[in-house]
């Protein structure tokens, strides 16, 4: 029956593989009222004030040098220099030489070389603008339509990632019934996923459907049939459905399917799915049969052993549950299931009668893993090691090395935890969102320096940048304070892990709060300043002064970003350790009763014993007892009489009577 | 399941032996040490055939009686015994009960409300990328002087946890998991305005020997832009560290990480 609980970790398996899950953060729209979804237009009017004072390049462009720079954008795409990428194409598509050629390839290709760049980079607003620009131009089906195939492709991908699903379908419903069929799979992909996320499983049964195996999405569409179908209690339609994702017989013969990294992920997920669901109906056999399908390199082999050493459990096969949970330690990994397979392997020796070998492993359980328990409800009061500890689990990384902890985490109480953290995909989705919103943060810095070098430029005609002045700035002075918290922050840990006092511990504490209160104010304050009322005209010092502007009023919604995030990354993060400390909590009351369990089952061996002793059945140590060979010492041999003696043997005393 | 057979069979001559050991544990005279006190366990539901038992921790102080069903209740509970709950409790389809290691519902990832964000932040980052897209295309159009930034990676055994590149404080570019450069590799290359400016390296590196050996570094350079010229600058990142290879067995080891940067000037090339 863990078929039962675990059949609900179904639907969490395809969020990892396919997309994160949870509420959306932010609006998003693309079509903001008020502001060119693009964002082009700003940069065409700096173009036009560029060339009325006859300053960048004037010279048409050729054919070969659009085909060219568009080539050197996904190049640097490639290599990662995603933000030269942006600029350059910006200033390409914007450009009034690029006319003659956006509606052939060559203009296509570099509105597509953009509109990636800028999805690469996490804008997803102007991305979305630029594809939907691609898609609705003139003629952009006609023929192969390599590049309206490209957007739509990117425009789901951007659908999913986003998690908004209406504005992705609003961007696509240019795309024509004639379209090709792989395309016409991405869209209903979308339209299933978002039939999924409003909780209208008909209508993303529907849609999933309609997804064919020229589809890249068609391996995780059956998949997801076969899951709404089961959630439906419909378990042989949805069996069905897995079957034709995990089909261990598919041979060359078989109907091709678009199969990439992410098939074989699906597949495997949809051989766990099979197990499940007959593990769920008390078909064991099957059940062990479609674990037994997943493959050795598969991330999910651990999750298939422990799941099908339960199913051998409860069939009452100990031994076949016990060869598994062997193979699963022989894997000698860290896996999310080793608190459980523990008690499991407890409880395969408490119905084999093994009671004494059951006893030891639940008293070793308990000593390894209660520190771990506490370690995680410590880790919950402390922001810092605990977002360092998510982060080395989201990234496969050593979570023994988090520092952040304090000499009072032991690293293998770390380690555990990392192991067991079972991330919910909305986290990475924040940590990423972070990460983009501080890169971007970061480039804004040289943005306002390269906006007054510029004005200088204008202003001296060419004049030379003023010497870098190294002094310290309000982002040092920031993170000096900061790192020095972070120091005083871990030395209340390890006075809280050493056994310090509540009471002692208490106002170091509360004074600590109040310290890193006072920092977090100073850095915003130091970040906003007064807003100024914004440039009108289209001269280029007009220009550069109205986006400076600009740039100083971002300060303050970036902070209100930065705190959002941060909010929501904690609440996750707490969460995930809230569910660790839970489950431990469960496993360790389980350990608690097997150990009971194995103290009545000794005790009752012995009345057995005991019993079986007033029948007049010896036990069999005791039988054993009387074998002479247990009491001789090594250097001694004992031969037993064999009935040998021969009648007239001579016995020493031949005639005496 | 064979466990839980055992424990049918066995509940009634545990309660008279447990009775014996709690009564054997109460009679001890006080020990000089005290007991740590116990951790409470989270998330116990009290209407679970283990509830019982979670408080075993818990009540370590006051004499307990062991019940049918594994869990503890007071010496002072007089009163009739209650039936075992595990013999009404909720069976499944066919019969078969749960098994105990099935995880509870709450174990699962429910949605966080971490409130209603106040900013649109599709709108913050597209606008920040505009911006920034629009000034580094206007300033490659109005400077002459170029920056061209390469970075190569040397040593047999440091890996590239984290490379930022910044200039002027700004990050130009952040180096992919994994990152490798066994030659000179371009990660920069703008028009920039002439004079000084600051190249600053955040580098993290750990040993493929022994990841737990690990050290970052961070380096600011100023380099001169001449007017009308590229300045190439050519950025090495050694690592001749033996600490993931020497520490583990002799306990002695070094970190030498070492950032060398090398700047040279040409003619600018022409603008297309």
């Amino acid at each position: 029956m863990r078929a039962r609980g675990t059949l609900a970790a179904l639907l969490v398996g395809i969020a990892a593989s396919a997309g994160a899950t949870g509420e959306p953060q932010g609006t998003g729209g693309a079509h903001t009222s008020g502001v060119d979804p693009t964002r082009g237009t700003q940069m065409h009017t700096y173009q036009e004030a560029l060339a009325a004072r006859k300053l960048g390049s004037m010279l048409p462009l050729s054919l070969d040098d659009v085909q060219t720079r568009a080539a050197e954008g996904e190049d640097l795409l490639r290599a990662g220099r995603v933000d030269e990428a942006v600029s350059r194409m910006v200033d390409l598509v914007e450009s009034p030489q690029i006319v003659p050629f956006v509606n052939d390839e060559a203009g296509r290709a570099v509105i597509f070389a953009l509109a990636d760049a800028y999805a690469h980079a996490g804008a997803y607003q102007p991305a979305r603008a630029y594809f939907r620009k691609l898609l609705e131009q003139p003629g952009a089906w006609d023929k192969v339509a390599t590049y309206a195939r490209r957007a739509v492709r990117r425009l789901v991908e951007i659908g999913i990632e986003s998690e908004h699903y209406d504005e992705a379908l609003d961007d696509l419903k240019g795309v024509p019934p004639s379209a090709p069929e792989e395309t016409r799979g991405e869209v209903s992909y979308l339209m299933g996923r978002a039939a999924e996320a409003r909780h209208d499983p008909d209508a993303a049964l529907a849609a999933y459907a309609a997804v064919t195996q020229r589809s890249r999405f068609w391996a995780q569409a059956t998949y997801l049939q076969g899951l709404i179908l089961v959630e439906k209690k419909q378990y042989k339609e949805g069996e069905n459905m897995f079957c034709k994702v995990a089909d261990p017989k598919r041979a060359t013969t078989s109907t091709p399917v678009y199969a990439d990294e992410r098939f074989f992920a699906v597949r495997d997920l949809a051989r766990l799915a099979l197990g499940r669901v007959a593990h769920e109906q008390y078909r064991f056999d099957d059940s062990r049969y479609y674990y037994y399908l997943v493959p050795r390199d598969s991330d999910r082999l651990a999750e298939a052993l422990y799941e099908a050493a339960t199913s051998r459990y409860e069939k009452k096969d100990y031994q076949g549950a016990r060869e598994l949970l062997d193979e699963l330690k022989g894997l000698q990994i860290h896996h999310p299931y080793e608190d459980e397979a523990w008690i499991l392997d407890s409880y395969i020796d408490l119905a084999q009668c093994k009671f004494k070998p059951a006893d030891d492993k639940l008293l070793k359980f308990i000593a390894l893993y209660e520190p771990v328990r506490d370690a995680a409800r410590r880790v919950q009061n402390d922001e810092r090691a605990m977002n360092a500890l998510l982060a080395a689990a989201r990234e496969g990384g050593d979570a023994g090395n988090n520092e952040e902890g304090g000499a009072a985490l032991s690293k293998e109480a770390l380690r555990a935890i990392a192991a067991l953290l079972r991330i919910d995909p909305a986290y990475g989705v924040v940590v990423r969102q972070r990460a983009v919103l501080e890169h971007e943060v970061s480039g804004l810095h040289l943005t306002v320096g390269s906006l007054g070098d510029i004005r200088q430029q204008l202003a001296t005609n060419g004049g030379v940048r003023p010497a870098q002045v190294d002094k310290v700035t309000d982002d040092d002075r920031a993170r000096d304070a900061k790192d020095a918290l972070d120091g005083v922050r871990r030395m209340v840990s390890d006075l809280e892990g050493n056994g310090a006092g509540a009471s002692q511990v208490a106002p170091l504490k509360e004074e600590l709060g109040k310290l890193q209160v006072r920092v977090a104010a100073a850095h915003a304050a130091s970040g906003t300043t007064q807003p100024t009322e914004q440039t009108a005209g289209t001269d280029l010092p007009d220009l550069l002064r109205s986006d400076e502007q600009t740039a100083t009023r971002y300060a303050e919604p970036i902070e209100q970003a930065r705190a959002e995030l941060s909010r929501t990354e904690n609440a996750l993060a707490r969460d995930s350790l809230r569910r660790v400390d839970l489950r431990l909590s469960r496993l360790l009351r389980r350990a608690r009763l097997g150990r009971i369990e194995s103290v009545l089952g000794r005790k009752r061996a012995l009345e057995i014993e005991i019993e079986a002793i007033n029948n007049g059945f010896l036990p069999q140590d005791a039988v054993d007892a009387l074998d002479a060979a247990r009491f001789l010492k090594d250097s001694e041999e004992y031969w037993p009489f064999e009935g040998d003696d021969w009648p007239d043997e001579f016995i020493g005393s031949e005639g005496l009577k | 399941m064979r466990a839980m057979a055992t424990r049918h069979v066995t509940v009634a001559l545990g309660v008279a032996a447990c009775c014996v050991v709690a009564v054997v544990a109460f009679a001890k005279p006080p020990q000089g040490k005290p007991k740590p006190q116990a951790v409470a366990d989270a998330g116990v539901d009290t209407t679970s055939a283990d509830a019982s038992a979670a408080g075993a921790g818990a009540q370590g102080s006051s004499p307990t009686t062991i019940t049918m069903d594994g869990g503890v209740a007071s010496s002072g509970d007089t009163g009739p015994v209650p039936p075992p709950s595990m013999l009404h409790g909720d069976f499944g389809d066919g019969g078969v009960r749960p098994s105990p290691l099935n995880p509870a519902p709450n174990e699962f990832a429910q949605g966080i409300d971490a409130g209603a964000p106040t900013v649109d932040y599709d709108k913050l980052v597209a606008d920040i990328a505009a911006l920034r897209a629009r000034v580094a295309a206007v300033g490659d159009n109005l400077f002459h002087s170029r920056i061209a930034i390469h970075v190569r990676i040397d040593g047999d055994h440091g890996l590239i946890g984290r490379l930022v590149v910044s200039l002027d404080d700004g990050a130009v570019y952040t180096a992919p998991p994994n990152f490798k450069a066994d030659d000179y590799q371009e990660i920069y290359a703008h028009a920039l305005a002439p004079g000084r400016h600051a190249i600053t390296v955040d580098v993290e590196r750990k040993d493929n020997r022994n990841d737990g050996f690990r050290n970052s570094q961070r380096t600011r350079f100023t380099v001169e832009i001449p007017r009308d010229q590229e300045l190439g600058v050519q950025i090495k990142i050694g690592d001749d560290s033996d600490m993931g290879k020497d520490f583990p067995s002799d306990k002695s080891g070094s970190y030498d990480l070492r950032v060398r940067v090398k700047a040279e000037s040409h003619a600018a090339p022409g603008k297309k």
